[in-house]
């Protein structure tokens, strides 16, 4: 048996209780002269009330009486309890080391996961299950914010002429998504798809093409986008992060999902979705025996000009025809059509004139 | 703190003089680290548990008459807060502003209103964030086995608050001593250490003076760094500013090499007067603080104890600055740091005069929050 003096608060009152405490096998039994009874206290019920450290003394609560306090100074007794009681022991530095470790890793792990889960696995496995009503809707929205004011092009005879160029693309292509084709008197060379199948061109694309064959090549990728839903996965991926973001900033910050920035974001697609897009085209060219020399004709004329481009937000989601580096394989992989096939027109030369027309 | 002398030294028949100290010790600057790592990977979800383990620390370090405060509250019990306002309060917002967003464009008055909403929402459940944060952290707080709560309604806290920030912006500032002084009464009021209540007792009248030097000195400075700011700009620019402008931001624009100088150079100006306008001006109003600070403890008493606090504008000054470097310069690594400065600050400076019969003072039998700061932390308005 060790006696000692102790320090003792019974959670009752603040009252200092000084006591004389002693250890006995699996007892610690405290004795205080103003204290009502005796306190008895099993060594396997101690817990430690603040982490031990030798440069303090003990400061110790028990299970049946959680908001007492037993303060004991560095001693024997003190010793001997820590001993006697070795849940108290603190944790190693190293083990603490390890536990921190494994959780760094593992929450390292989970952060990843998420990541490839709101960044690839979910836009792409659900991009097919947005109502069509929704994208649709949600793709004027978008169509409306980034023309602003430019006027949108439309005659009778222009009409038409798209409307050749999408029924020649068909021709060969039965699973080609319904698209609606709209063009914008804007000066910059840039064409775009939204949610719901909207492709959006410029009047400076149909000014910078010299043959159909050419915005017919355009065309086929942004349809291309439009068939592999990859607006309807932008959307996705840029709601999660919007989600994910309300998590980590615990809703504080701005959750303003579709302001400038989420747009752009949306709307920039990856290398990846671009050669998806370039592959769909190429495909789709070849089977409507459409010349895809036209599309690379294009492409080699407008990459080789700085692409001038006015407006912010558009500017922001870049350019089909961006500078980045893959362009050259990209250009590469664009093959003629296989010998023996005879390419078809795309339309007649009055529809091409008046295409050509649509902003005037 | 081998012994208890308070025992022996300040235990009268009637109770006991208190004193408050900060002893610090090694460990803090292991946990910013772990902090700052795990709050990293874990998208900053860490931060309910890296919270509770500082504020362990710093509590601890804490002593009343020789003995350390203890903090018990838990990193699960702060997580189940935010979760509960999550998901009762934030996610529906967000998904309900996302799907609007979605079907009718951003421009919508729907989208505006919704955000209206809740803008308004969150400004009349701020004081409520408050309150709630510090009746968690009050029942959390253990010295001799007693911990302490706020033992009002914090809808009512949260009215008040509100109804101040509004007098406060109609009156151009004027009523904020007012108002801090009735919100601080019933704070105070509400406040309980077991069975023993706090009272705040005093008048908005004295904090006047200075509440009147720094408003003037703020609209003077203020006036002097538009003035210093545009003649510089003038200066500098000229009569050619609209041309330059036009040149540098349209479009397309090429803007020469000479009008990129000059446009650097009156960004660098504007930089400089704003910080100048966000430092000085807030070190102005230490002067009021100090005083706000010192005047309350003055109307504060426990038991038969008078608080005292001794603030000066320059010493708030100092910890503002020092606290703001230590975060800035380390991105936040060392936050704990400057809370600890901050605690020991007012350990240093608040002053117990008389005595409080400690020795009586029962525990309280108020029920304690299961969960803690679930809106503060949403809010963003705990600063510990």
């Amino acid at each position: 048996m060790i006696d000692g003096q102790a320090t003792f608060f019974d959670g009752r009152t603040a009252r200092v209780h000084k006591v004389s405490i002693s250890l006995a096998g699996a007892d610690l039994r405290v004795v205080g002269e103003h204290l009502n009874s005796p306190v008895a206290w099993s060594v396997d019920g101690l817990t430690a009330a603040a982490r031990l450290r030798d440069d303090e003394p003990l400061r110790l609560s028990h299970v049946s009486m959680p908001a007492a306090r037993l303060v004991v100074p560095q001693s024997q007794l003190a010793e001997a309890i820590r001993i006697a009681a070795p849940q108290l022991k603190p944790e190693s530095g190293g083990s603490q080391f390890v536990r921190y470790g494994a959780w760094f890793v593992g929450c390292l792990a989970v952060l990843l996961a998420v990541g490839y889960f709101t960044m690839t696995y979910a836009p792409q496995q659900f991009a097919g299950l947005v109502p069509r009503s929704w994208s649709l809707r949600f793709g004027e929205n978008l169509e409306k914010s980034l023309v602003e004011t430019a006027k949108r092009c439309s005659s009778s005879e222009s009409d038409r002429a798209l409307s050749a160029i999408a029924a020649a693309l068909a021709e060969g292509n039965p699973d080609m998504p319904a698209v609606r084709i709209r063009v914008y008197d804007m000066p910059l060379v840039n064409a775009f798809t939204l949610t719901g199948g909207l492709v959006v061109l410029t009047r400076g694309l149909i000014d910078k093409a010299d043959r159909p064959e050419e915005v017919a090549g355009v065309l086929a990728h942004e349809i291309g986008h439009a068939a592999l839903l990859h607006p309807e996965a932008q959307l996705i991926r840029v709601t999660g992060l919007q989600l994910l973001l309300s998590v980590v900033s615990g809703g504080s910050a701005n959750s303003n999902t579709a302001g400038l920035a989420g747009l752009a974001a949306i709307l920039r697609s990856s290398r990846d979705a671009e050669r998806e897009a370039d592959a769909y085209a190429i495909a789709m060219l070849t089977a409507a025996r459409i010349d895809p020399l036209g599309f690379k004709s294009f492409f080699e004329k407008v990459s080789a000009d700085r692409p001038a481009i006015a407006n912010q937000t558009l500017s922001a989601i870049g350019n089909i025809f961006a500078t980045h580096p893959g362009v050259a394989e990209r250009m590469n992989a664009i093959q003629p059509l296989p010998a023996g096939v005879a390419a078809r027109p795309v339309m007649s030369d009055a529809q091409w004139q008046a295409l050509r027309k649509i902003c005037n | 703190m081998q012994d208890d002398p308070a025992m022996n030294d300040s235990q009268t028949a009637t109770g006991e003089r208190l004193k408050i100290e900060y002893i610090s010790k090694s460990g803090l600057g292991t946990l910013a680290i772990v902090n700052f790592l795990l709050g990293v990977v874990t998208l900053t979800i860490y931060r309910f548990w890296g919270k509770t383990n500082v504020r362990r620390h710093i509590w601890s370090c804490v002593h009343i008459n020789r003995q350390p405060l203890e903090y018990t509250g838990t990193g699960k019990e702060l997580c189940l807060g935010f979760l509960v306002v999550f998901a009762i309060f934030i996610l529906p917002y967000v998904l309900l502003a996302l799907t609007l967003n979605l079907m009718l464009g951003p421009e919508h008055p729907a989208v505006f209103a919704l955000q209206m909403l809740f803008f308004i929402m969150v400004y009349c459940l701020w004081g409520a964030a408050l309150y709630r944060a510090r009746r968690y952290q009050l029942s959390r707080t253990l010295w001799r086995g007693i911990h302490g709560t706020l033992a009002g309604s914090s809808l009512i806290y949260s009215l008040l608050y509100f109804g101040g920030s509004i007098a406060r912006s109609m009156s151009l500032g004027w009523a904020t001593p007012v108002i801090n002084t009735s919100l601080q009464e019933r704070l105070i009021g509400d406040m309980r250490f077991g069975d023993l209540g706090f009272k705040f007792r005093g008048r908005a009248g004295p904090l006047y003076p200075t509440y009147a030097l720094c408003w003037f000195l703020s609209l003077i400075a203020l006036v002097a760094f538009v003035a210093v700011f545009s003649t510089e700009i003038y200066a500098l620019v000229g009569e050619d500013a609209q041309k330059i402008l036009d040149n540098v931001f349209k479009p397309d624009s090429q803007p020469t090499p000479d009008e990129l100088w000059t446009i650097g150079k009156a960004a660098v100006v504007l930089g400089l007067t704003l910080l100048a306008v966000f430092v000085v001006i807030p070190m102005l109003w230490a002067i009021y603080t100090a005083n706000e600070l010192a005047t309350f403890a003055g109307y504060t008493t426990a038991g038969n104890a008078r608080f005292e606090m001794n603030a000066t504008a320059l010493s708030l000054i100092t910890l503002g600055i020092g606290n703001l470097l230590l975060v800035v310069l380390t991105l936040g690594i060392a936050r704990p740091f400057a809370q600890q400065r901050l605690i020991r600050y007012l350990c240093e400076r608040i002053m117990i005069n008389g005595i409080v019969d400690v020795d009586r003072i029962a525990q309280s039998m108020a029920r304690m929050d299961k969960t803690g700061e679930g809106l503060a932390d949403a809010l963003d308005v705990s600063p510990i």
